[in-house]
């Protein structure tokens, strides 16, 4: 294993929800002292279901939002004070990709201003330099020539590309993908897919992707954690998990995936009534 | 409310024991529960579903599987007499035997719920969020006069709060929506979809929503229903694994047109259509993990912007000139498949 980039250590992080004039809020404990190391270069898929506080946990990693209890080191310190210079230099080694593109972007700048804000904010550099970039990541993820739209003349699929290419412009160590294709449709899923797993070889980055759909995280992940009422119940080599699960839950998840043709259903069904009787 | 005739139900009495009777009807497939022809749907001169036709027979599920955009939706929207303006539906729909396409709205209130209901996809939405969902229910028992009392309705209303699963249906009934969590909504959905005993029940997207384990709950009441009831399904999905669970039947759609229509098994095993052989490639799951998948390059296009002819040439790896005129939906093989694709069988 190369060295750790992330490791969580017994983090925690909770939420008041509800509570009004006259009722006390309740404490939703979203993230329940979870520990979770990432590698240099792997990628690290977390699944679960809604609220199992998978978001919560990425937020975490992120280092955009901060735990109750516990420690988040990145490449071994604890991430900066909010708004002090080393914060902002730490701001962009870890991206982050949000699951809906057009709520990430500003709906009346063009792309290519929204993805030179990035270098504006994290570097120096000129004008001709920044618009080479520009271009350069443009290309990079299939939007050549693309950069005076704004996103409303642009599709799902186009927007989480110019999104990946905001996220990658600085150049980051750690890119932690929220749900980053769940809203495309199963061709533009796969063409996103691919277009993510060519640029971490590209770029050398970790990945932490966080996902509801087991398939995609059988894809994409090194290792899966699995996650439950804010907990990791299982944490493994992909392979392992998906041959061997361990935990009930873990189980219980692969057995509610779809069957992968009619056939394969009839078996399962079969199979099924069989050890009922 | 229309005249009873053809469309009177078995289930008007369905009372308190909403047990929806063991099998009343055997799921004979055959006739057509729900005949759909030459559907278009169009904003001003832009076609967004154009001449689509389907059939769903008794107890047979079909699934209309296809991108955001392909004009799914849209077909339900249609079937269910729905279609406001700017937009305008054109076509035949016959349920049951009976045309029900231009039928006026006083007379279309009288069929829909009660001959066919349909399921939505963002339950939290379709419900309303300041009514108990018990009384959501009943009111669809009071208006198709499915019951003759209130106490009668509520017995009802528990009846099927039980059958789709909901724990502990006294208190469910009293609960508002935002009380209950999405798979919660979804199972109240169903069962007022139910309620009075649908002979086509239209699910749109019904699992797209929920997380897996729910949606594995929920299309196995489904499946249930239908082996009790012998409605016709007709589910909308994008998700091919779902296809593979419930369908009997598939119908493609590309850019507003069906392009291929097949037996689940031969959709799965040979698909014929270059778009269909590209979605079910595409799936993830299937390959080597970390490997390239074979994605479809480009994107669906516009309804303004549809090239002529085949609307999938411009994806198409198989495309050649000849590909300029629009195919016709004709059938394939000896198994009844229809595609739309204008190459020649062989190099299917």
């Amino acid at each position: 294993m190369n060295d750790p980039i992330l490791q969580m250590i017994g983090v925690t992080r909770r939420y008041e929800t509800g509570g009004g004039f006259f009722s006390k809020p309740t404490v939703t404990t979203a993230v329940d002292d979870i520990s979770l190391t990432v590698a240099a270069g792997e990628v690290c898929a977390i699944v679960g279901e809604s609220g199992s506080g998978k978001s919560t946990l990425a937020r975490l990693a992120a280092g955009i939002d901060s735990p109750h209890a516990g420690q988040v080191l990145f490449r071994g310190t604890p991430y900066a004070k909010s708004g002090s210079a080393p914060w902002r230099r730490e701001r962009a080694v870890v991206q982050f990709v949000f699951q809906n593109p057009s709520s990430a972007l500003d709906p009346r700048a063009t792309i290519a201003s929204q993805i030179g804000e990035m270098l504006t904010t994290h570097e120096r550099c000129d004008a001709a330099a920044r618009k080479a970039r520009i271009d350069e990541i443009l290309d990079r993820v299939g939007l050549s020539g693309m950069g005076r739209r704004v996103p409303q003349q642009m599709s799902g699929g186009q927007l989480q590309r110019a999104v990946i290419a905001r996220a990658l412009i600085v150049r980051p160590e750690l890119l932690i993908c929220d749900e980053a294709v769940s809203a495309l449709d199963v061709s533009v899923q796969a063409q996103i897919l691919n277009l993510l797993m060519s640029l971490k070889d590209e770029f050398g980055l970790t990945m932490i992707f966080v996902t509801h759909d087991l398939g995609v995280a059988r894809h994409v992940g090194n290792r899966i954690a699995v996650m439950q009422k804010g907990r990791i119940v299982e944490n493994r080599r992909t392979s392992h998990l998906f041959d061997r699960p361990r935990h009930v839950y873990t189980r219980t998840l692969l057995a509610a995936i779809p069957a992968a043709t009619p056939a394969a259903r009839r078996t399962r069904d079969a199979a099924a009534a069989e050890a009922a009787a | 409310m229309t005249s009873p005739g053809t469309l009177t139900l078995d289930g008007s009495a369905i009372g308190a024991s909403v047990r929806l009777a063991g099998k009343t009807e055997p799921a004979s497939i055959g006739e057509p529960a729900l005949n759909v022809t030459d559907l278009s749907v169009r904003r001003g001169s832009v076609a967004l579903v154009e001449s689509t036709s389907l059939s769903v027979a008794k107890g047979e599920t079909l699934c209309l599987v296809g991108e955001s955009g392909c004009g799914k939706s849209l077909t339900c929207t249609a079937i269910m007499g729905l279609i406001d303006a700017p937009l305008a539906a054109e076509g035949s729909i016959r349920l049951l035997g009976r045309e029900i396409a231009g039928l006026p709205e006083r007379r279309l209130n009288g069929v829909r719920g009660r001959d066919v209901a349909m399921i939505f996809q963002d339950p939290m939405a379709a419900l309303n969020p300041i009514q108990r969902v018990g009384a959501q229910v009943a009111e669809i028992l009071a208006v198709h006069g499915a019951t003759t009392s209130a106490a009668e309705r509520s017995r009802a209303v528990l009846a099927l709060f039980e059958r789709v699963g909901l724990p502990d249906p006294a208190r469910q009934a009293r609960a508002y929506p935002h009380q209950l969590s999405g798979g919660m909504c979804q199972r109240v959905m169903i069962a007022m979809a139910i309620a009075c005993r649908p002979k086509v029940l239209i699910a749109d997207e019904p699992t797209t929503a929920l997380d897996v384990t729910i949606q594995a709950q929920i299309l196995r009441l489904l499946r249930e229903l239908q082996d009790e009831t012998g409605m016709a399904i007709v589910f909308v999905t994008h998700d091919l694994g779902v296809v593979a669970e419930i369908a009997d039947r598939v119908a493609v759609m590309y850019s507003g047109r069906v392009v291929e229509e097949a037996g689940v098994d031969e959709i799965f095993d040979a698909p014929r259509h270059p778009y269909t052989r590209a979605l079910m490639a595409c799936r993830v799951g299937t390959g080597q993990p970390g490997t390239a998948l074979p994605a479809i390059t480009g994107i669906v296009p516009a309804p303004s912007a549809r090239p002529n002819g085949c609307a999938f040439a411009p994806r198409c790896d198989h495309a050649r000139p000849l590909c300029l005129v629009q195919p016709e939906l004709t059938e394939r093989g000896k198994s009844g498949a229809r595609v739309a694709c204008n190459l020649p069988e062989e190099a299917q």
